[in-house]
């Protein structure tokens, strides 16, 4: 659905892409990740037909950005960082102008009107002035507006910046069932944990350069296998059984164990286990042969954060 | 007698807990007013910092530099020949001359300042408020000790130094004027202090009118209206007074009218330089017209502290883009103004932007409420109506433009034009619709249009722009010339009840008396049967001339009559001129960032154009004046009026400059003057259109 190749972009001597190239698939949930000033909002901007590309090429539904701007703003719906809004609008006109720059019959828009506001959740508002709502459901009428014409690919960015953790998580459930839906959309986000929980695959950029793009799971062990060369386990011992040190000069003659860390004086004991599908019961059958007496046992879980800490460098630019 | 203090306990107790509270790094000091803080605050300090370091303040003082130096050299260079100035002189020879063409000098330089400074007044003083208030910043302001009155001067003095440097770009001449050409001081410090006392006046209105638009634009537009009707409407009022018999202005004396208007005062004043005649009135009246000047600046500024407040508040309780308020605030509102004077507020947008938070009120109910209720408020303002959706047509675009009013409030436009109407009705009543009176009003809405023409559109791209709407209008298959269209057809909307009042004008004023002529031919015939059928009307002679005649000669007065040919002729001309500047703005507005620079442009490009351009052609050859006074839209509406009143327009002789040509002539001339207004406007919605496009990522 969507290609970028050797995508470049420059803004004076600012390099925002460089030879960005990556691949999109029908109904994939893509989660772009990168700091701030990485090249995100460009690289949606190029692909939603608002800025030319200095060199390479990017294809959305098939067709060139370049020569096929009508086609492609017919096929995607894209929700900028900032919605700006129409003050002087409801709701409801607010989507029938839009409609109408889509070229949706009159007699056809309430309809559909009707069908985005329920699945927006915002039916309620339907005669509510644009610029009485709240920033959060603001965020959700941007949804809606990009759904006005059914399109295919959805570039969505940042669409849960400033909102509060509720209207998050509601932001979150609407694009799940975007996905549901059978749409590709290309999300950005800061929210790392969100983009970990819906993406299907996840791009990581920084300073105009793709440092990573595929499926969330290899990102994870791209993560585990830069930080931890295996599963991490972190275990609480209760203060009357043996000591932390104890036990880990047991575990440390274990093949499995590639490195376990003790500290006395909190009571842990933190167990690197070396790469490859281990049974954790092990573990727990060693501690207790020892005399520990096991308060918690808990696999650290690798998350996004850990993946995108480890491939980016932190730069800004 | 006082008792002795005693040393208490809980003193004692209370010292371990002072100790203990962290100590702030920010020295606390009593706020006590002092003129370097009145003067030298920090929002002065940040005005004079961000004016100093914008590329479009140096573009403003560049251009005006060289106007100046234009003009001047203009002027010089036309007064030296007239001189016969040689470059072999003695010293004493050239001061000679210097002192001969100082006079001239010194009437441009001044001429210059005058028509500019408060120009520029309006146009520096236009984004003062209602940028702050769109970026939010102004609820930032009200969670400052900062208060209103501190703002409104802050952004007056910061301003003020613009105009400052701006005007002494003209001092080096004014002082060659003094010492090398002998020029009185009192005739060149009058007019530089009439001059500074209206741009002060201008730069205050503009900053009022900023506080209460919504844009700009508008508030650039407003101000300058304002500035008009101050400098013209006391002078009107009082002479049409005077001029009917049983007011008791009769016995006025008529340089009072001069008195009241600051351009007439500043004429005057320029008369005692170039000797055009004893003045009207006593040498240091000019004093008075300052004073007046100075007291209006001050009633606009309390009026702009108001204004400001209330904008805060409202910013404040609404978001950004909230802070136009008109009516006066009801208590909850007031409630929250008080504080804002004394305590500071915790007024900034809520991080999740659900609502802004409000004052820090003790009162558990009232932030709710406030925001409730100002939203309320704020809401029948609007021309939307909560609970009901309109009908969107198949061009939003143009749909969204033409639902927007032209004023604010949906009674503003009926009381304007009622005031129009009554306005006219006593001018018709007063001047018996003789000639003058048609041409008259004509131009002078033909000119108001043609100002407010150059301020509407500029705006109209760039604000969607910083309104952020811009880029996914851009995302729409909407094409850049449908916007384009929609834009300048809903300008056009929004100008055209004084587009049709005009043409409502001339037809009331210039066809319909000559039309009431025709009225008593049928009448004549009516009789004569009557009196054919009718013995009691055929013996009763003098029913003619009794009712008929006496009614004739009591309604058929002798009106000036304008041929509709000659209307028609005029409206296509003002269409068209309104057409090129509508197009031109939104060029403007598509090629610029910001709504403020556009609107500058726009409305300076067209003062250059038909205001300063014939003033410059003038000073250096006749000939070219009477030649660009053949392409002046003003001037070929008003030949067009003149020739067609009391004649057939088709058949009349027009007065063109220095020249009297043929109707078949002047028309083709119309007419191709029409095609070359459309096709520049065309031409400039065609770059336009490439502009946008390319912003939308089209290929240019």
């Amino acid at each position: 659905m969507i290609e970028t190749s050797n995508l470049t972009k420059h803004f004076g001597s600012l390099v925002a892409l460089d030879s960005l190239t990556l691949s999109i698939g029908p109904g994939e949930v893509f989660g772009f990740i990168g700091p701030n000033g990485a090249g995100k909002t460009t690289t949606m901007r190029i692909l939603s037909c608002l800025t030319r590309p200095d060199a390479g090429t990017a294809k959305v539904c098939g067709f060139d950005t370049r020569t096929h701007g009508d086609d492609i703003r017919k096929c995607i719906g894209y929700m900028p960082d900032f919605l700006g809004v129409y003050d002087d609008l409801t709701v409801d006109e607010y989507l029938q102008f839009f409609a109408s720059a889509y070229g949706i019959a009159r007699r056809a828009r309430a309809t559909i009107i009707g069908q985005v506001l329920e699945l927006t959740d915002l039916t309620q508002k339907r005669h509510s002035l644009v610029d009485g709502l709240s920033r959060g459901m603001q965020q959700r009428l941007g949804v809606a507006r990009v759904l006005v014409h059914d399109p295919k690919v959805l570039l969505l960015d940042e669409p849960a910046s400033g909102l509060d953790p509720r209207a998050r998580i509601e932001m979150r459930s609407l694009l799940i069932e975007l996905a549901r839906m059978g749409k590709t959309l290309m999300v950005s986000s800061h929210i790392l944990s969100e983009l970990g929980e819906m993406s299907t695959s996840i791009g990581i950029i920084e300073r105009g350069k793709l440092l990573y793009a595929g499926s969330v799971t290899d990102a994870f062990a791209r993560a585990k296998t830069s930080a931890t060369q295996g599963d991490r386990i972190v275990v609480k011992l209760a203060t009357s059984g043996a000591t932390p040190s104890t036990i880990k000069q047991a575990l440390e003659t274990d093949h499995r164990v590639l490195k376990a860390t003790a500290n006395d004086e909190q009571r842990t004991l933190t167990v690197d286990l070396t790469t490859g599908e281990h049974e954790h019961h092990f573990l727990l059958e060693r501690i207790i042969a020892c005399q520990g007496r096991i308060e918690s046992f808990q696999p650290e879980v690798v998350k996004l954060e850990d993946a995108f800490l480890r491939l980016t460098t932190g730069a800004l630019q | 007698m006082t008792q002795p203090r005693t040393p208490t306990t809980t003193t004692a107790a209370a010292a371990p807990a002072e100790a203990a509270k962290p100590k702030s790094w920010v020295p606390r000091r009593s706020w006590r007013p002092s003129l370097s803080r009145v003067l030298g605050g920090p929002v002065f300090a940040k005005e004079v910092w961000v004016l100093g370091k914008r590329l479009s303040t140096s573009w403003v003082r560049f251009i005006y530099g060289f106007l100046l130096l234009g003009m001047l050299a203009i002027v010089v260079v036309n007064a030296t020949d007239s001189y016969s100035y040689s470059g072999n002189m003695g010293n004493l020879q050239a001061l000679q001359a210097y002192q001969q063409i100082a006079p001239v000098v010194t009437i441009a330089v001044l001429g210059f300042q005058f028509g500019m400074l408060p120009l520029m007044g309006c146009v520096l003083g236009g984004s003062a408020v209602c940028e702050e208030v769109r970026a939010g910043s102004l609820a930032t302001l009200l969670s400052t000790p900062l208060k209103a009155w501190q703002i409104v001067m802050g952004k007056l003095l910061g301003r003020c130094t613009e105009l400052l440097i701006l005007s002494l770009l003209a001092l080096p001449v004014l002082l060659m004027a003094r010492v090398l050409g002998g020029v009185n001081g009192e005739s060149l410090i009058a007019p530089t202090v009439l001059c500074a006392a209206n741009a002060l006046l201008a730069l205050q209105i503009s900053i009022w009118t900023s506080a209460r638009a919504k844009h700009a634009a508008g508030a650039i537009a407003g101000a300058i209206g304002v500035l008009f009707v101050l400098w013209v409407l006391p002078s009107v009022l009082v002479g049409v007074l005077m001029s009917v018999p049983t007011m008791p202005f009769k016995g006025l004396n008529p340089a009072f009218i001069t008195l009241l208007s600051p351009p007439m005062v500043f004429l005057v004043k320029l008369g005692d330089i170039a000797s055009w005649g004893a003045p009207p009135f006593q040498t240091l009246h000019w004093v008075w017209s300052v004073v007046s000047s100075l007291a209006l600046t001050g009633l606009f500024f309390v009026l702009s502290t108001r204004a400001v407040r209330r904008a805060m508040v409202a910013t404040a309780l609404l978001g950004p883009g909230a802070g136009r308020t008109t009516k006066k605030a009801p208590p909850d509102k007031r409630r929250a103004v008080s504080i804002s004077q004394d305590v500071p507020m915790a007024a900034t947008p809520a991080l999740d932007g659900a609502s802004p938070a409000a004052p820090l009120d003790s009162s558990p109910d009232s932030p709710q409420e406030t925001n409730e209720a100002a939203r309320q408020r704020k809401r029948k303002k609007s021309a939307v109506v909560e609970g009901y959706s309109r009908t969107v047509g198949d061009n939003p675009v143009l749909w969204r433009e033409v639902q927007q009013r032209f004023t604010r409030g949906q009674w503003a436009l009926p009381v304007a034009l009622g005031i129009c109407c009554c306005a006219l009705l006593f001018l018709y009543w007063m001047s018996s619709m003789k000639e003058g009176l048609q041409i008259g009003v004509a131009m002078f809405g033909a000119v108001i249009l043609l100002l407010l023409a150059a301020l509407q559109t500029p705006g109209a791209i760039s604000s969607e722009r910083e309104g952020r709407t811009l880029d996914v209008l851009l995302t729409t298959p909407l094409s850049a010339r449908a916007i384009l269209w929609g834009k300048l057809l809903g300008s056009a909307k929004r100008l055209a009840p004084l587009y049709v009042a005009i043409a409502l004008h001339l037809f009331f004023s210039g066809v319909l008396p000559g039309i009431t002529r025709y009225i008593f031919l049928p009448l004549d015939e009516v009789v004569r049967f009557l009196r054919f059928a009718s013995p009691a009307f055929a013996n009763n002679s003098d029913f003619i001339p009794e009712h008929i005649d006496g009614y004739r000669s009591y309604l058929g007065w002798d009106p000036a009559r304008v041929d509709p040919v000659a209307i028609l002729a005029f409206l296509l001309v003002l269409a068209c001129t309104v057409f090129m500047q509508f197009a031109v703005g939104l060029l403007l507005s598509a090629v610029m960032r910001r709504t403020t620079p556009a609107t500058i442009c726009n409305l300076l490009l067209w003062i250059l154009v038909w205001a300063f351009l014939p003033v410059v052609l003038a000073i250096v050859d006749n000939g070219l004046i009477d030649l660009y006074g053949a392409l002046h839209p003003v001037v070929l509406m008003a030949m067009v009026l003149d020739g067609g009143t009391d004649n057939a327009a088709l058949s009349a002789t027009y007065d063109v400059p220095d020249n009297n040509v043929q109707a078949f002539t002047f028309f083709v001339f119309l007419v191709l003057y029409c095609f070359a207004a459309t096709g520049v406007g065309l031409g400039a919605l065609k770059v336009a259109s490439l502009e946008l496009g390319f912003a939308g990522g089209r290929k240019r």
